[in-house]
């Protein structure tokens, strides 16, 4: 929710000029109207730094240089991280009045330094070759510039190449002395922000060689692949806001920033991280040829004359250090590896949390939440979790309950969740201002909340009214919250209940650009400017460990957050925020995932319907249809909107939405295995096109067709009276892919096709050589179905083979950490020209699941088998039942009874 | 697990001699259908759709064969299939069979999870006791209820009957008048025509006079701003007037004459037609601003003296009222029209004579066409197959829920109120009965109610539940201004000792 509705009313009341429209636009700022954007955008002449030779020094994994221009003199350190990753930091020297932000908790662990395998520090430029050879870094001194290559010697990316680097240190106002404009404070809208320490902002260039195209910088309702802001609109802004119905195609900040870039060309690609958590802006432009005084430098290093393309960012921020991590692939799965190792992945989610979740501003008591639970087993549509808006609180306050309306929390909780389903409650980080409110009292006494300069408690206005905001920075802060949690402390709560962060940019309905002035304080004398960014990730980090305190450790937590930041993907799903039921929004919110997902966010998706409005019957329709294809599925509603639960609308519609929920529910244990190897690999489960067809730069674009794993590609439709899409279906490098359809399983010829989609079908391939794991008894919910037996979906590569793997587990605990799960591999193999054998193999894991395989889809088979039979570990040799389908020539083996935690081998003779 | 199960169904279908005559027991299947499951002389079933013929071994075997799932009824192999638990004691039920063996006790007597681990106790005695008294509790009601809407029946026909007979001698009486009124129409409108045209012809005389008799205060009024009498008027004479100080500063300049006066100078003709109405209201009004600003200063005056005596102030306004423009009262005086001579009142006595009599029977015609309305509304409105409806027609039932007082109005409008007030807000009136064709009397719509800030216009569904009173019984708000009543009458109420108990699929 946004401060849209409740607390707009008495506005209105009060001034009547103020109506309700589309997103605000003054509210936010414009790059012209944040003084440090404009004046770093202003540059036009490179700033004139050089590398100061013999203040170089080395050790180990470190290389530092002083930098200086006509202005200051600032330190460069060049640091070599494992996994070929490296770090270019530019500080302000020891001398400093004060030290810079960095933003810590946003890593998994500190990073592993390695040390450098050779240092070479010349005349005009210093060779620094990393740890096994995987990354290069050569830095000219003057004009000064730092060149990363990959472990193939590839110029990959520069920093400072067009002169833009600028570091304001940090001042103590000095009387009689002139400042620029917007130095010590800015004004805007009414609000004043005092800047403490003076203007301290930061930034450089970031120029990616060879590459036209690049992704990345959620969170925008923008296109997937950056456009070139230069010259055409406001640099992309990265300053968690809470916006009221956002508009789309436009490069306004949202809730979530992650100052994480991705660049890619065929069969390379290259990241770069800008550890930096305050306001930034970044300019990007695509270009081919190279400019001004560095061209030459430019032609020297890269050696290839004047039409090299280049993908350019200029990174802004209005405090904080130049820190760029440098992700050097060289294939984009090595770039999100090598990303996750520095901030980390999504833990494996518990499995309710893939399957469907209901959620409405507001189930408004304990009847409606029983007819909702009720009324998805009476229209046979599976559910897993049913969601309680603010409104379930006693005026707002959290970790309470309206006594009205749920005075049995506890009994009503065991209700749903009797039926293997799961309830999740909001909690948000302001704390209503009422010293009769416990987490108040408390919060207040121990002195938690974030301060204004004058030491005394922050103050805005949210959901309760007058609030204060916890403050996460604060050791006692965060151990006061993770206790909050515990079963006995917070009533109605069991390990069935799980949480919704909101609000956590954050959101204050009374402050600049509706969050918190930027100059209040945080533990440690930490302005907010500092932080911002991350204040949101904070938050959900410290609900995190409640969760897990409150079972010791032993079952998986949930949450879901608004707001977000590098790292937030290791305690939240993040949710695309207040979107509206148009079209447009339902279009948007793939490129949006796809954003997250590559900056290492996977546990992502939109709010199915749009929050906003009253989507008509095709539109939801094909809402559910998309949402069932991207990783978060979940369904959510404005207060003032209709309902909107499945059976409301007409036969169709509800026949439309229970398919999309059982093709969901019958593809959770695939979905399920991608989040396991996401957890171990970085590789999202929604992934755009060119991850998996990497040399392929006609997908270079592609936002309305996505894979998900390897194996599936879905191409919803999300255009308004449409019945008929374009697919493009990649055929690799060799062209010799195959695809087919998901639901006949025939298989699909040509690259670029026409498909017919009448309102009830989804254009959705499984691609040839995979095997895709599936359930086909679709029960109430996801837990219900844990044991069950699986369907396996073989389809054919153009050798007659193919392969897949599965995970499970208990899919709620963590018991998986100590080997109790199972992982086992399918592979089909074509052995002769009359032999074919399908091979399932336990390959790790002890838990003793129950699922066996109780039928096997081969898809693309030429012609009918003479016989099908199954060795099982040592049984003797057992005939299967079969049958072929001549048109769709699919084969269906009947009843393999295999389980997979042992091994089988299914021989196939035709 | 999959071991067990083929134990328990293979001497099922194997050892048994297919052609005697008991019928062998199928999991998940009532015996009143277990004569389709039956092993063919072949033993094999065939799927009740004919869709496939498979081996009777494979009949509940744990894998989907039949397209329409009737392979699998004791298992959850198919989607599409139903299991029957007979819950002995408490009422047989079918069950999508998605939820057999699935961890959750869904039949009375557990015969659902004959696989899954769990134990599901049966506890259908103890249900169908519960259940025999709360049915004996409901058909109670019911009874008592259907006793009471069979006299709601007979009062809504006998309302009906009553309209009905009262509708004819109505329409009777409406055709008796029809002729005498058409007559006096007729007369009127003749009357009135005469009545007009000589009332036109008087106008259209006057109207001539009147623009002479204007054109010469034109003339008059130009030959005085005509200062130097060249017959044009320019800017530089206009400034000597001082009504056209717009701005108050003592001085007409250029830019103040400049609208009235757009061309370098103006002859009569012009003045006449583009000038003299505009520059007669700039002087009325600032003749009018100065007689306010008088008012003021002397009201000033009397402030700084004592206290205001009424009779003074009476006073100055009366001299007000006095003092009108010459020019103006002149031109009050020209552009009042002269009465209508006496032949033209004597036209007008006779058409208001006219108009009169027939108004007073038309007036009986409507009042007549109102109630055959009414009586034609109520005759066709739905009250349901017996009109036992039409027994709540204009009656209202109220329901208090925390500080507000809901109304339902059958056939009315709803309303919400806070307790005490007068007055409220509207839910909406009533639209059509909602049930479906099913149950069509089981529900209300009612729409078009006021409008929510930022939402919809406030709307009511009603849902009827038997009862043995007519009672609000519950009132919520599912979604932002769409309510939902729960209303329960014994016009919902059917016999009981009719009823059909359908117990199986």
């Amino acid at each position: 929710m946004t401060a849209g509705s409740s607390w707009i009313v008495p506005l209105i009341l009060l001034a009547a000029p103020l109506a309700v429209e589309m997103v605000k636009r003054e509210e936010f700022k414009t790059c012209d109207q944040s003084a440090f954007c404009k004046q770093h955008r202003a540059i036009s002449e490179p700033t004139g730094y050089e590398l100061l030779a013999d203040s170089i020094a080395h050790s180990g994994a470190e290389w530092s240089a002083n930098l200086q221009n006509s202005q200051n003199t600032l330190k460069l350190k060049v640091i070599g991280l494992a996994d070929s990753t490296v770090r270019v930091q530019i500080d302000e020297p020891e001398t400093a009045i004060r030290k810079r932000y960095v933003p810590n908790p946003a890593f998994v662990a500190l990073p592993e330094e390695l040390a450098f395998e050779s240092v070479e520090n010349g005349a005009q430029e210093a060779k620094i070759v990393g740890g096994n050879k995987k990354v290069k870094v050569v830095v000219s001194y003057k004009p000064f510039i730092v060149n990363i290559f990959n472990k193939l010697d590839e110029l990959v990316a520069q920093v400072n190449r067009d002169g833009k680097l600028k570091v304001e240190e940090f001042r103590t106002k000095e009387e009689g002395k002139e400042y620029p404009d917007g130095f010590w404070e800015e004004r805007f809208k009414g609000f004043t922000d005092h800047k403490q320490h003076g203007s301290s902002s930061v930034g450089v260039d970031i120029s990616f060689v060879n590459f036209k195209t690049a992704y990345g910088l959620p969170e925008h309702a923008d296109a997937f692949a950056l456009r070139n802001t230069v010259g055409n609109t406001d640099p992309y802004r990265l300053y968690n806001l809470d916006v009221f119905e956002y508009e789309l195609n436009n490069p306004m900040a949202l809730y979530v920033s992650i100052p994480y870039i991705l660049a890619h060309r065929a069969g390379r690609s290259v990241g770069a991280l800008w550890f930096n958590a305050a306001e930034t802006w970044v300019d990007t432009q695509s270009s081919v040829t190279s400019k001004g005084l560095f061209g030459k430098m430019f032609d020297k290093v890269v050696g290839a004359g004047d039409n090299v393309p280049h993908f350019d960012a200029h990174f802004m921020s209005e405090s904080g250090l130049v820190d760029i991590f440098f992700f050097v692939g060289p294939t984009v799965k090595d770039v999100q590896r090598q990303n996750a190792k520095l901030t980390g992945t999504t833990p494996l989610p518990p499995l309710f949390s893939i399957g469907y979740h209901q959620c409405r501003w507001n189930y408004n008591d304990e009847q409606d939440v029983a007819a909702v639970n009720k009324g998805f087993d009476d229209h046979d549509m599976p559910m897993d979790v049913i969601w309680l808006d603010i409104e379930h609180t006693d005026g707002k306050k959290y970790f309470t309950w309206d006594k009205h309306k749920f005075p049995t929390p506890n009994d009503m909780v065991d209700k749903v969740a009797a039926k293997g389903r799961k309830m999740v409650t909001i909690v948000d980080p302001h704390i209503k201002k009422d010293d009769g409110y416990y987490v108040y009292k408390d919060a207040k006494d121990k002195g938690l909340f974030v301060k204004r300069t004058d030491g005394s408690d922050f103050e805005g206005h949210c959901w309760p009214g007058a609030s204060e905001y916890l403050d996460f920075w604060h050791p006692d802060t965060r151990s006061y919250w993770k206790d909050q949690f515990s079963f006995d402390r917070y009533t109605g709560s069991s390990s069935n209940l799980h949480i919704w962060n909101d609000m956590n940019e954050p959101s204050v309905f009374s402050g600049p650009e509706i969050t918190m002035d930027k100059e209040s304080i945080h533990y440690g004398g930490i302005e907010h400017r500092e932080v911002h960014n991350m204040y949101g990730m904070m938050y959900t980090s410290a609900t995190f460990d409640g969760l897990m305190a409150r079972t010791g450790g032993k079952e998986r937590p949930f949450i879901l957050s608004r707001a977000g930041f590098i790292g937030t993907q290791r305690t939240a799903a993040i949710w695309t925020g207040d979107n509206t039921a148009d079209w447009g929004h339902l279009e948007i919110a793939a490129p949006m995932t796809l954003s997250l997902s590559i900056a290492g966010v996977p546990f992502v998706g939109a709010d199915v319907g749009g929050f906003f409005g009253n989507p008509d019957e095709q539109l939801l329709s094909r809402w559910y249809q998309t949402g069932a294809f991207q990783p978060f599925f979940r369904a959510h509603a404005h207060i003032d909107t209709r309902r909107r639960e499945p059976w409301l609308f007409s036969e169709q519609t509800q026949g439309i939405i229970r398919e999309a929920l059982r093709t969901r529910y019958a593809l959770l244990p695939y979905w399920y295995t991608l989040f396991q190897q996401h957890s171990e690999t970085g590789v999202p489960p929604m992934r755009p096109l060119f991850y998996e067809f990497e040399n392929d730069d006609s997908l270079l674009e592609e936002q309305k067709q996505w894979m998900v794993g390897n194996g599936i590609l879905a191409r919803p439709v999300v255009e308004k009276d449409t019945f008929n899409v374009q697919v493009k279906l990649p055929r690799g490098e060799h062209k010799n892919e195959r695809w087919y359809e998901w639901v006949s399983g025939a298989e699909v010829r040509g690259e670029s096709i026409y498909v017919d989609a009448p309102i009830t079908f989804t254009p959705v391939y499984q691609r040839g050589g995979t095997i895709i794991p599936t359930w086909q008894r679709i029960r109430r919910s996801a837990t219900l179905m844990r044991d069950d037996p699986f369907t396996l979906f073989v389809a054919l590569d153009s050798e007659g083979n193919s392969k897949g793997e599965i995970y499970m587990d208990d899919g709620q605990t963590h018991d998986y950490q100590s080997g109790q799960f199972v992982k086992a591999s399918f592979t089909y193999k074509k052995e002769t020209s009359t032999t074919a054998v399908l091979e399932g193999e336990h390959v790790e894991g002890k838990f003793a699941a129950k699922n066996w395989v109780e039928r096997v889809v081969v898809r693309g088979v030429e012609s009918s088998p003479k016989k099908v039979e199954i060795t099982r570990v040592s049984d003797p040799v057992q005939p299967l039942e079969f049958s072929y389908d001549r048109d769709s020539k699919v084969l269906v083996i009947r009843k393999p009874e295999a389980l997979i935690t042992s091994s089988f081998k299914i021989h196939i003779e035709f | 697990m999959l071991l067990e199960l083929l134990v328990l169904l293979v001497p099922a279908a194997l050892g048994e001699d297919v052609t005697q005559r008991q019928l062998k027991p199928v999991k998940g299947v009532p015996h009143s259908r277990l004569h389709l499951y039956q092993p063919s002389t072949t033993d094999t079933f065939r799927c009740l759709d004919g869709s496939q013929t498979i081996l009777y071994s494979q009949l509940n075997d744990d894998y989907c064969d039949c397209k329409d799932g009737s392979d699998e009824p004791g298992t959850s192999a198919c989607g599409n299939a139903f299991f029957y638990c007979s819950n002995v004691g408490h009422k047989g039920n079918f069950i999508p069979t998605n939820r057999v063996n699935d961890k959750l006790c869904d039949c009375c007597d557990g015969s659902d999870e004959y696989d899954s681990g769990v134990d599901c106790p049966n506890i259908c005695d103890e249900l169908g006791r519960a259940a025999r008294i709360e049915r004996e509790k409901i058909a109670n009601v019911a009874r008592k209820g259907f006793q009471k809407r069979q006299e709601l029946a007979k009062e809504g026909q006998a309302l009906r009957d009553a309209k009905l007979k009262d509708v004819e001698p109505l329409r009777q009486e409406r055709a008796n008048i029809e002729p005498e009124r058409a007559r006096l129409e007729t007369e009127k409108k003749a009357v009135e025509e005469v009545e007009k045209k000589l009332q036109d012809e008087h106008r259209n005389q006057w109207e001539a006079v009147r623009i002479e008799k204007k054109k010469l205060r034109a003339q008059d009024w130009f030959d005085e701003l005509d200062l130097d009498k060249s017959g044009k008027i320019d800017r530089e004479e206009l400034r000597q007037n001082l009504f056209l100080d717009n701005d108050h500063d003592g001085f007409v300049s250029e830019d103040e004459v400049k609208s009235y006066l757009t061309i370098d100078e103006a002859d009569f003709e012009h003045f006449q037609s583009s000038m003299y109405d505009r520059l007669k209201e700039a002087r009325h009004q600032h003749r009018e601003e100065m007689k306010y600003k008088e008012e003021q200063e002397k009201e000033k005056a009397k402030a700084l003296e004592n206290a205001p005596d009424d009779d003074d102030l009476l006073a100055d306004e009366d001299r007000h009222e006095e003092e009108e423009d010459p020019e103006d009262v002149r031109a009050q005086e020209d552009d009042k029209m002269p009465d209508y001579p006496p032949e033209v009142n004597e036209a007008s006595e006779k058409a208001r004579e006219a108009r009169r009599l027939f108004d007073e029977v038309n007036e009986k015609v409507q009042d007549l066409d109102a109630k055959i309305r009414e009586a034609e509304d109520f005759a066709n409105s739905d009250y349901g197959e017996d009109y036992a409806w039409a027994a709540l027609k204009d009656k209202c039932f109220d329901r208090n829920v925390q500080q507000y007082t809901y109304q339902f109005c059958p056939f009315g409008q709803n309303t919400q109120k806070d307790v005490g007030a007068y007055g409220g807000t509207s839910l909406g009136n009533f639209k059509n009965w909602s049930g479906g064709e099913t149950n069509k009397y089981s529900k209300m719509h009612f729409g078009d109610g006021q409008q929510c800030w930022n939402g919809p216009k406030r709307s009511t569904d009603i849902s009827i539940e038997c009862g043995e009173e007519n009672e609000l019984v519950e009132v919520t708000e599912p979604a932002k201004c769409e309510y939902l009543f729960t209303f329960r009458t014994p016009l919902a109420c059917t016999d009981p000792d009719k009823e059909v108990v359908h117990d199986e699929f």
